[in-house]
This record gives C-alpha cells, sequence and structure tokens, in this order.
C-alpha cells in the first residue's frame, strides 16, 4: 500500500497527488495536535509546506525506496520538524525532548535544506529583478518550468544554439550580481 | 574548460546522474580549483534558490486547495464530502465528452500562449506598431494586440510571425472562431509556424466546443505524423477526449 502510495506521488498526476494530501491530512493533524497540543488549524497551516517538502524529496529522489517507515510517519516528521523550527521559542525548543527525528534524522536535514532553499529563493527572486529582461523570462523558463530548449526556442523563436548560449550569459550576469551583492554561499 | 560546460557538469552532479568515477573526477577538481569550486557554489546557490521558488508555489498551490476540516465532529461531514467528491469526479469523468465545459478546460490545460518577441528593435515607424503589438501581447491586452498587429501591412518582413501572434492574441479574447481561421490559414503555408498552428487550430476547435468528429479530422494528420512536435501531445489529448 504505502510502495503504492509513494509511487503514486513520485509519477501520478495532479488528481492522484491532490487525493494523497487529502488521505494523509487528518492523521497529521491529530499528529501535530497530540505533540505540540496546538488546535488542529495550527497544523492545517503547516500541512502544505510539510506535503511539498516530501513531495520534492521523493520526486528528485533524495528519498528513496526502501522507505525506513510509512509515507505517513515520514510526513508527521516532517510536519514535527517544521513547527519545532517555525513556531517555537528557543527555550521551548530546548525543553521538547521527544524529538522525532532521532528516529529519521534524514527529515530534519530535509526540512533544513528547505528552509535554506526558501532563504535563497528571496534573494534569487530579486537577483532575476535586477538581471532583467530577457534573462528573467529565460532562466524563468528553463530552471522553474522546466521547459525544453526545443520548445522554448519554438515559443520565442530563436534557434536552440543561440537560446543556450544566451542561458550561460545570463546565469554569468546573475552570477556577478551575486558577487557584488557579497551573498553568503 | 568552457564555462557552459563546467555549469553542466555541476547540473549533473546536483542532481545525482553522473557515475561514480565522474563523480571522483568532480569532487576532485572541486578540491583543486578554487575557480571551479567558486563557481559551484554560485550556480549551486541560483539552483537552491530555484528550487525554493517552486517548493513555495506548490505549497501555495496545495495550500488553495479546499481542504475539508478535520476536527472531530466534522469526521462524519468529511466522509461524506469526500463520497459525494468522488461520485460527482466519476460522473465528470463519464460524462466529460458530453460537457461541453469539459472540452474548454480540457483546452485551457493544453494551450500555451507563445512569449512576446520584445527583442525585435530597429527603430522604424512600422516596428513600433510591430513593438506596441508586442508589449500590449506581453500585458495580455489582447484587443491593443489585434489592433496594433491588424496595422501591419502584408509586406512586413515579420508578417507571418505578426499573424502568428494575433491568432493567439484572438484566442486570449476568446474569438476563438476568427483565431482558427486565422492559424488554418498559418498551416498551410510553408515555414516555422506550420506545425504549430495545425496544433493551436485543434486547441481552438476544443475552445469552441466542436463536436468529437470535427476533432477527430483535424486531430488526425498529427497523429498520423510520428515527426509531427505535437505528435506526443496529440495522442495524449486522443486519450483524454476518448476519440
Amino acid at each position: 500500500m504505502d510502495s503504492n502510495a509513494f509511487e503514486r506521488l513520485k509519477y501520478g498526476s495532479e488528481h492522484e497527488i491532490a487525493s494523497l494530501y487529502q488521505a494523509y491530512l487528518s492523521s497529521f493533524v491529530k499528529y501535530i495536535g497530540k505533540e505540540f497540543r496546538c488546535p488542529p488549524s495550527k497544523a492545517e497551516e503547516i500541512y502544505p509546506e510539510a506535503f511539498s517538502i516530501l513531495y520534492f524529496n521523493i520526486k528528485d529522489e533524495k528519498l528513496t525506496t526502501p522507505l525506513k517507515s510509512t509515507l505517513q510517519t515520514y510526513l508527521n516528521s516532517t510536519g514535527w520538524n517544521l513547527y519545532h523550527r517555525r513556531n517555537l521559542d528557543k527555550y521551548q525548543r530546548d525543553k521538547i525532548e521527544s524529538d522525532p527525528s532521532e528516529l529519521l534524522p534524514q527529515v530534519k536535514n530535509m526540512v533544513e535544506e528547505a528552509f535554506m532553499q526558501q532563504e535563497r529563493a528571496h534573494h534569487v527572486r530579486e537577483l532575476l529583478d535586477s538581471i532583467g529582461e530577457p534573462c528573467k523570462t529565460l532562466l524563468y523558463q528553463v530552471y522553474f518550468n522546466e521547459t525544453s530548449y526545443k520548445e522554448l526556442a519554438l515559443n520565442m523563436d530563436i534557434p536552440e544554439p543561440t537560446l543556450r548560449k544566451r542561458k550561460f550569459d545570463c546565469l554569468g550576469k546573475l552570477r556577478r550580481l551575486i558577487d557584488e551583492r557579497k551573498l553568503e554561499l | 574548460m568552457d564555462e557552459s560546460l563546467q555549469i553542466s557538469r555541476i547540473e549533473s552532479y546536483l542532481s545525482g546522474q553522473m557515475s561514480s568515477e565522474q563523480k571522483r573526477l568532480f569532487e576532485a577538481d572541486l578540491s583543486s580549483n578554487q575557480e571551479f569550486h567558486r563557481l559551484f557554489l554560485q550556480h549551486k546557490y541560483f539552483l537552491d534558490g530555484m528550487h525554493g521558488m517552486k517548493l513555495n508555489a506548490f505549497s501555495e498551490k496545495l495550500a488553495a486547495t479546499p481542504i475539508a476540516s478535520t476536527t472531530g465532529s466534522n469526521r462524519k461531514f468529511l466522509l461524506l464530502t469526500l463520497v459525494v467528491m468522488a461520485i460527482l469526479a466519476l460522473i465528470s469523468i463519464v460524462y466529460f465528452s458530453l460537457l461541453p465545459s469539459g472540452k474548454r478546460q480540457l483546452a485551457k490545460q493544453y494551450y500555451a500562449a507563445p512569449l512576446a518577441e520584445l527583442q525585435r528593435s530597429e527603430g522604424t515607424a512600422r516596428d513600433s506598431i510591430y513593438r506596441t503589438g508586442m508589449q500590449a501581447f506581453d500585458q495580455k491586452d489582447w484587443q491593443l494586440a489585434i489592433a496594433a498587429f491588424d496595422k501591419i501591412d502584408d509586406d512586413h518582413p515579420l508578417h507571418q510571425q505578426v499573424q502568428y501572434y494575433k491568432a493567439h492574441a484572438l484566442i486570449g479574447d476568446s474569438q476563438f472562431s476568427d483565431a482558427n481561421a486565422l492559424f488554418n490559414m498559418l498551416a498551410e503555408l510553408p515555414g516555422r509556424y506550420r506545425q504549430q498552428s495545425q496544433w493551436n487550430s485543434i486547441l481552438s476547435l476544443l475552445f469552441m466546443n466542436t463536436p468529437q468528429e470535427k476533432l477527430k479530422a483535424s486531430l488526425d494528420p498529427v497523429l498520423n505524423d510520428p515527426t509531427h512536435f505535437y505528435h506526443s501531445k496529440a495522442l495524449q489529448l486522443q486519450k483524454d477526449l476518448r476519440i
């Protein structure tokens, strides 16, 4: 059942993902509510992010089968780490000892990595705004929408080799901005 | 080594697509070449940021998904809602091909407007109309884009491109029948817009809730040509339409 859910999450249609999203919600809310004694609304608030973190780790093959536990446990643990990191102050964090991430240290890393990526996303968005068009659209299309060069070349009416060269030029501009702004790498 | 090659290597490494030997060489380069190490960190920073954006976008999309309350008193209601939703989903699948709005929805899923061509700039008067049209297209001001494209003469060097964008602007403005006629005309012409126009002509028919037989007739040439750029999409559409 769970390996089936894993495959559905990894390769499934939007509809299948939405149905899994709905299926795991109830236990998640119950678990987070019990662990942190918080109202369901607080657990529901972090659920989309927890689900997204798990989804991308499966899709990007950072989390692969055989799993050490059920998907529901991974999801609950992701939520636990998210709640612990985001909603508690340091005093409360130190006080709570029953950290389930000791069982699943991989989950803690997944959450930490997501925090780092979200922080970088904020800066990268500003960098893309600064380099402007046409680089902004081109880099969004290639790296965010994952549009193929072939399709882009057709849509933009630019030959593929020119498009590739333009992309590398744009990345060069972006790196110069990273240097200028002294962003911590 | 060429910088573009280095970037490709970094992307292969980070996405786990390297063999163990390639990985070993890559890591040796990283520790021995400071310049390459810096390039790696900078590109990883960018990729991390893009990944973070995807994560946020996906999370926001999920958050916008209506979910039933999960509190205990509402569990029965949740179950009932799920059953009703499942039944509705089943009904909608069964009658999908009969429902006009189903086809429109499908057309929306398949349709993608091209990006506006904003880089051409020669400073002539007729290019200023071209630019106005493209800028309006970029801002989804369809009526202004159509009006500007209409003013461009037939002998303009980019006339075919202009007509192609006009057809998309007509789609944006829900003038599907006119868009279909224009795409059909472009599909008959030699040149780079032939296959795209053929495909978009089919989508404009979908937007118009055209009967299955007519849709099938327009899909057939694309389905019968495995080299057609939209062949795989046509196969998927055929499946979705059950024709």
